[in-house]
Formats: structure tokens, C-alpha cells, sequence
């Protein structure tokens, strides 16, 4: 029973990627109507690549991001403009809108550092409105409120553009996971946890979300040139808020910062909007409603529950940290005068890294820095006041009393109480220990 | 270039104004900012629409549904969205709960006035005056006088009352307050009826002079939200000047450069504003929650 449960979900991959290579020949088998159903299937598709592209953003960047439906409005109009204008060949205008997606949003990401949380989700709101108000009033190249029309991938039919779009969405899928699983991916949601924290290991949190940002972008510049190819026309009401929703509610019901709940979200929302299309006018309605209650009883989404429940979790042993940690030579041992664990033994909170630090030797030489600033960031016990006025630890940064100029320690005391007023991390980088 | 620009302007501006205090007054205590406040104006038109254009029963009934409906879909307003975004762990749930909100009011009115295509009332004061050769319509001056007077309302109200107090207390640290025996929970269902019941009120209002179709709600919360933040999120008198800021500039470069032009530069001095003051020109930095 439980190896059942636990291969569940990929017993479950393997029947969808199996029926989505199949659908064509179903359609084409079962029903006179097939490519209204091959094109239902592939619109899915290109909202799951936006949606993987939203996830992204604010599930593992945590970046709010309200531009989207701007990106892919943006995406579209590259590869439209490039394909029906210019003549290019329809993988050119794909490129066009992954580069177009990509350096927008970057562009402002990098205007908009300053800014936190909310205000940045304002910014890329305003971005938004501002692609829109532009695609209405550039003609030549937009078209203008009628936008661009008549765009088709030359040279491919209908069912061979469909296992195009899938293989962009197989594509988009990797992107995500190798991303989520690499260095990259970790820094982003260290950086979304805590800059501060972030910045005290070491990591750049400027560099790491314009990276994860403009991937984001990318995808969802794909995800509009796709858009239209597929649909073949594109115009700025594309890119309105409203349309939006859609994605928010994919990803909030398949389970927001999961890998596989953008795909399941929206195929479960291309489902439900499927089944009521009797009752169009009641869309909206109901996927508001479905929302809402999706929220209150799977808040995690559909991934993140199973994820949670008894069933999807891990055994135990595959949950375990990898052994071994980290070599002695990167690890510089604590300070002389605080208490040391004994070998072993593990502080109250186990976080992963904090691991490596206590089962490193008590041989090596006492160089305190690392250890400390380590500890600050993560909220671990103080150091005891064993040896006081000897050594002081603010805020990553140590410094013997004796050897610091007046002027220097008033600064750093006056960053130290501002960056304790700041929940007690760190901003300093991890660097500052090796001046010590 | 007339004068009327800078009369439409200072109209609209008032307009802004009040559903940017909305915005402010909910996201005090909740620190949510309502995507479906704007739905709250187009129900205050729906309702002006309605009553006195249709049913022909007079201001003085409409402005009483008003409030009536108005503090009831506030408090409708709340539970759909504060039950959600405590119940879901997610930072982002409240953007996702508002817009779901706001999306299922705006396919109910939408829904109702299908064939409409603009809620257009008669306006509460008919007619207008010139001066120096310009005309001022009454219901213009009369919006404006209302906005005026209910942010200094509201400011009065934030410092002076006990309730206040209280709000100011919850919006600092809602924890703490609980301590002190504050009711958080009933402030919020306050907060949120007394912004909708505000901008309800700026519906009714607005609705004889602007255009407001059922399905315009969203664009009414985005240019509030642009004066909120102009303004600085929190602040009834930042609502008031980030309001007339927004408004007075669209009308001005609406008409000196094209219609479109007007929502472009609103939204590009949005984003300039944020990117030189993240936190608004006249606002507090706000900690990243």
C-alpha cells in the first residue's frame, strides 16, 4: 500500500504525458471535432508554461508579480510582429518573445531593487498597464487595438504545432525543476525567506533574483509567442489583469511553490472551464468561487496537500539530510569562549547547515567568525558571556575593542542596531569575517 | 488649454481620492491591499443607477441603500477575503483572494446589467454656475466637497476617537493589541465597511459625470491604488493628495496629448515615484511582510 501511494504520482505523469502524446489520434478517432480539442489542449499547455513561469517568480523567487499577462501580451507581439511583418520563420519569433520576456523583465527588476514586497508588486502592476497602454497606441508595430492578425507557424499543421507546444512544455518543466534543484534555485528561496540572512552566507540577493526574475520573463515571453502561434492573432487585451486570474488560480490550486502544481492547476481550471462551457457566462463566477473555497479547504493547493498529507510524504530515510556535511578546511571551528556542543550533539534548531558545524572537530585552531555570523543569521543560541569584553559579536561583523578606531566602531554599532531592528539577521556579507 | 481640464481633473481627483482612502482604510489593520475595492464604486453607481434612473425613488433613498448595502458588502467583502488568507499560509494569498473577489462582483454585475452599458444616473444636484466663464457643475463641487470632508472625517476619526486609537493600535501590531483587549477582528469588519460604505459613497457620486461601466471596477482600484501609493499607503490626507495628483495629471495630459497618453503617464509616474520613494512620497518605509 504504501509503495502504491508513493509511485502514485508517477505512475500518474507517465498515463498523462502518455494521453497528451496519444491526443491527437484519440481526437482524431473518437471525434469529428478534433481540433477543437487539440487546440483546448494546447492552450492548457501554454498556460502552464506561463503559470510554471509565475511559479517561478513567486513561489520560489518570491517576487509578486502582477506583469505576466504583460510578458506574455509582449512575447506575443515579438513573434507576431517577426512572423507576419517581418516573415521570419515561426522558431525566430519564439526566440523574439523568450528575449523580449526575458529583458523587460529584468529591466524591471533591476529599476525596482529598492523596493519591497508590495511596492514591487505594484511596479511590475504599473509595468503591466504600461505594456498594455503601449501595445494600443504603437500601431506600426502592434497593430493597435486590433493587434496583429493572421499569425500561423508556417510550414507546420495544426497537430504538428500541438507537439511543439508540448515539447515546450516538457522544456519549461525541466527548466523549473533543474533550476528549483540547482545552487540558483536554493539562493532564490533563501532569498525569499530572509535577503538579510541570505546575504550573511555569501549569496548575492540582487544577482540571484534578476536571474530567477528574468527566467521567469523568459518563459512567460514564451508563453505569449505561443500564444500567438497557436491562437493566431494578438492583441492588448491579452495582456489585461483580469486575464490574469486564470494563472493565479492555476497555480493556487495546484500548489504554489510545488514543481508539478502549476501543471495540475491549470489542467484541472482548462477542466472545470471545459465542463461549464454550457454556462460561459458564469465562468468567471464560478472560477472565483472555486478559488476561494480551493484556498480554505486545500490551502497549500492540490501538490502541496498530498505533499503535507500521510500519503505523499517521504519515508523517513529518504528525508534525511546528506551525511557527511562539509569538509573541515571550509569550516572554521567556534569561538574559544562559547560553549561548545560536544561532538554530536545538535543544537536545538537542526537546520541543515548548522549541522556540519557541530560535528566539526574541536582540533582545529579557534578562528570565531564564520561560526558566529552563522549562528546570528540563524537565530541559534547566543554565545554564552563566558569570556566578556574580550571578543564582541554584532551582526556578523567581530572586532576586538582595542584594535577598532573610535569612529569606525560608533558606525558599525549604529548598523548593528539597525540591522538588529531588522528580526537580528545579518546584511553584512559573509565575507567580513576573513578582515577579523 | 482651459480651465475645465483642471475642474475635470480635480473632479476625478476626488474620485481617486476616496477609493484610495478605501484602499488605506483596509489596509491598516489587515495590511491587504483590496483588489475588489473598486467593486464597491460600481456598486454605488448600480445603486444610483438603479434607484434613481430606473425606479425614480429619489437621491436621499439611494444615498441610505447605499450605506446600507455598502457596510454589507463590506462585511461580506471581509469574510471572503480574511477567511481564505488566514486559512492559506501563503504570503501572496490575499492578492489571489482579492482578485477572486473582485472578479466574482464584477461577473455579478456584469451579469445584472448585461445590456448596460453605463451606469448614468441624474446627478444628486442637477445644473452648475460659471465663474470667470467656466462652467462647475454642482455635483462636481459637491463630490469634491464630500471627499474633503471625509478625509478630514476619517483623520479626525483615526486621531481623536477611541475607535480611532484602536485602529491605529491594530494596524501598528494586531498581536500586541490583542493583548491590550483590543477587538482586532471586529476593527477589521469595521475597517472593511466603512471603506466599502466610502466608496460606495464615491460611486454614487462619480457615477452621474465619469463613465462607470459594471465591468469597471479593476480600473478604478488600479488608478486608486496608483494614488494610494503616490500618497503613501496608510495616510487619509496621502490618499487626498495622491488622488488630486492622479487625477489632475491624466486630465491635463489627456488633453494636452491623447486619451491614452493619460492612463501611460499615470502609470509610468507610478512606477518612477516607487522606483525614487519605494515607499510613496509622503509614506513610512514599510518592512517587507
Amino acid at each position: 500500500m504504501d509503495t502504491i501511494t508513493r509511485r502514485l504520482p508517477a505512475v500518474l505523469t507517465a498515463v498523462a504525458l502518455a494521453v497528451l502524446l496519444a491526443w491527437p489520434s484519440i481526437t482524431g478517432f473518437y471525434s469529428y471535432n478534433d481540433g477543437y480539442y487539440n487546440g483546448i489542449v494546447a492552450s492548457a499547455c501554454i498556460s502552464a508554461v506561463l503559470t510554471i513561469s509565475l511559479n517561478l517568480a513567486m513561489g520560489y523567487g518570491g517576487m509578486l508579480s502582477m506583469m505576466h499577462t504583460g510578458l506574455q501580451l509582449l512575447g506575443g507581439y515579438g513573434a507576431g510582429h517577426l512572423v507576419v511583418k517581418a516573415g521570419a520563420p515561426w522558431y525566430a519569433g519564439i526566440a523574439a518573445g523568450v528575449a523580449l520576456g526575458a529583458v523587460l523583465s529584468a529591466a524591471v527588476l533591476l529599476i525596482s531593487l529598492r523596493a519591497t514586497y508590495l511596492y514591487f508588486g505594484m511596479i511590475t502592476l504599473a509595468a503591466n498597464l504600461i505594456v498594455v497602454e503601449g501595445g494600443k497606441e504603437w500601431e506600426d508595430l502592434t497593430g493597435g487595438l486590433n493587434g496583429i492578425v493572421g499569425i500561423a507557424p508556417g510550414g507546420l499543421s495544426k497537430t504538428a504545432f500541438y507537439y511543439v507546444v508540448l515539447a515546450f512544455l516538457v522544456l519549461t518543466y525541466i527548466v523549473q525543476r533543474n533550476l528549483v534543484r540547482s545552487g540558483v534555485g536554493r539562493a532564490a528561496m533563501a532569498v525569499r525567506e530572509s535577503p538579510d540572512a541570505a546575504a550573511a552566507m555569501g549569496i548575492r540577493p540582487a544577482t540571484t533574483k534578476a536571474l530567477v526574475f528574468s527566467i521567469a520573463g523568459g518563459l512567460a515571453g514564451l508563453a505569449g509567442a505561443l500564444y500567438a502561434l497557436q491562437l493566431g492573432f494578438i492583441n492588448p487585451d491579452v495582456g489585461l489583469l483580469d486575464n490574469g486570474l486564470v494563472f493565479f488560480v492555476g497555480l493556487f490550486v495546484g500548489g504554489i511553490g510545488t514543481l508539478a502544481g502549476p501543471i495540475l492547476g491549470v489542467a484541472l481550471i482548462a477542466l472545470l472551464v471545459e465542463l461549464i462551457k454550457d454556462h460561459a457566462r458564469y465562468t468567471t463566477l464560478i472560477l472565483g468561487v472555486a478559488l476561494l473555497a480551493a484556498m480554505m479547504v486545500i490551502p497549500r493547493g492540490v501538490v502541496g496537500t498530498w505533499g503535507a498529507s500521510r500519503f505523499g510524504r517521504r519515508p523517513d530515510r529518504e528525508d534525511t539530510d546528506p551525511a557527511g556535511g562539509l569538509p573541515d578546511s571550509v569550516l572554521p571551528p567556534p569561538p574559544p569562549g562559547d560553549v561548545r556542543p560536544s561532538k554530536g550533539a545538535v543544537w536545538s534548531s537542526t537546520s541543515a547547515a548548522s549541522r556540519p558545524w557541530t560535528a566539526s572537530t574541536s582540533a582545529s585552531a579557534p578562528e570565531p567568525s564564520t561560526a558566529s555570523s552563522a549562528r546570528t543569521a540563524r537565530g541559534s543560541p547566543p554565545p554564552s558571556p563566558a569570556s566578556p569584553g574580550s571578543i564582541r559579536w554584532t551582526t556578523g561583523r567581530c572586532w576586538s575593542s582595542a584594535r577598532r578606531p573610535p569612529a569606525t566602531l560608533g558606525r558599525s554599532r549604529r548598523r548593528a542596531s539597525s540591522a538588529s531592528s531588522r528580526s537580528r539577521t545579518c546584511s553584512n556579507s559573509s565575507r567580513s569575517w576573513t578582515t577579523c | 488649454m482651459s480651465a475645465q481640464v483642471w475642474i475635470d481633473g480635480l473632479f476625478s481627483g476626488a474620485v481617486y481620492a476616496l477609493v484610495a482612502l478605501g484602499l488605506a482604510i483596509v489596509f491598516q489593520p489587515t495590511r491587504v491591499m483590496n483588489f475588489a475595492q473598486g467593486e464597491a464604486l460600481v456598486l454605488g453607481a448600480a445603486i444610483g443607477y438603479q434607484l434613481i434612473a430606473l425606479w425614480k425613488w429619489g437621491w436621499v433613498a439611494a444615498l441610505l441603500v447605499t450605506l446600507l448595502l455598502g457596510a454589507l458588502l463590506g462585511v461580506l467583502t471581509e469574510r471572503m477575503i480574511m477567511l481564505p488568507v488566514k486559512l492559506s499560509g501563503s504570503r501572496f494569498a490575499w492578492i489571489v483572494a482579492t482578485l477572486a473577489a473582485a472578479m466574482i462582483f464584477q461577473s455579478l454585475f456584469t451579469l445584472r446589467y448585461h445590456d448596460t452599458d453605463a451606469l448614468r444616473p441624474r446627478p444628486v444636484l442637477a445644473g452648475g454656475f460659471e465663474v470667470l466663464g467656466e462652467r462647475i457643475g454642482w455635483q462636481q463641487l459637491l463630490t469634491v466637497g464630500v471627499a474633503l470632508a471625509v478625509v478630514a472625517g476619517y483623520d479626525l476619526f483615526l486621531g481623536r476617537s477611541v475607535y480611532g486609537r484602536a485602529i491605529r493600535a491594530a494596524s501598528h501590531s494586531s498581536d500586541t493589541a490583542v493583548i491590550l483587549g483590543i477587538p482586532v477582528q471586529r476593527i477589521i469588519v469595521l475597517s472593511f465597511a466603512i471603506a466599502t460604505v466610502i466608496t460606495a459613497l464615491a460611486g454614487v457620486l462619480a457615477a452621474p459625470v465619469l463613465f462607470v461601466g459594471p465591468a469597471s471596477g479593476l480600473l478604478f482600484t488600479i488608478k486608486g491604488f496608483t494614488a494610494a501609493i503616490i500618497g503613501g499607503v496608510g495616510s487619509p490626507r496621502g490618499a487626498l493628495a495622491g488622488g488630486l495628483i492622479v487625477g489632475l495629471l491624466d486630465a491635463v495630459v489627456r488633453n494636452l496629448v491623447s486619451a491614452t497618453a493619460g492612463n501611460f503617464v499615470a502609470f509610468a509616474l507610478l512606477a518612477l515615484i516607487l522606483v525614487a520613494f519605494p515607499s510613496g512620497l509622503f509614506g513610512k518605509p514599510m518592512a517587507a511582510h
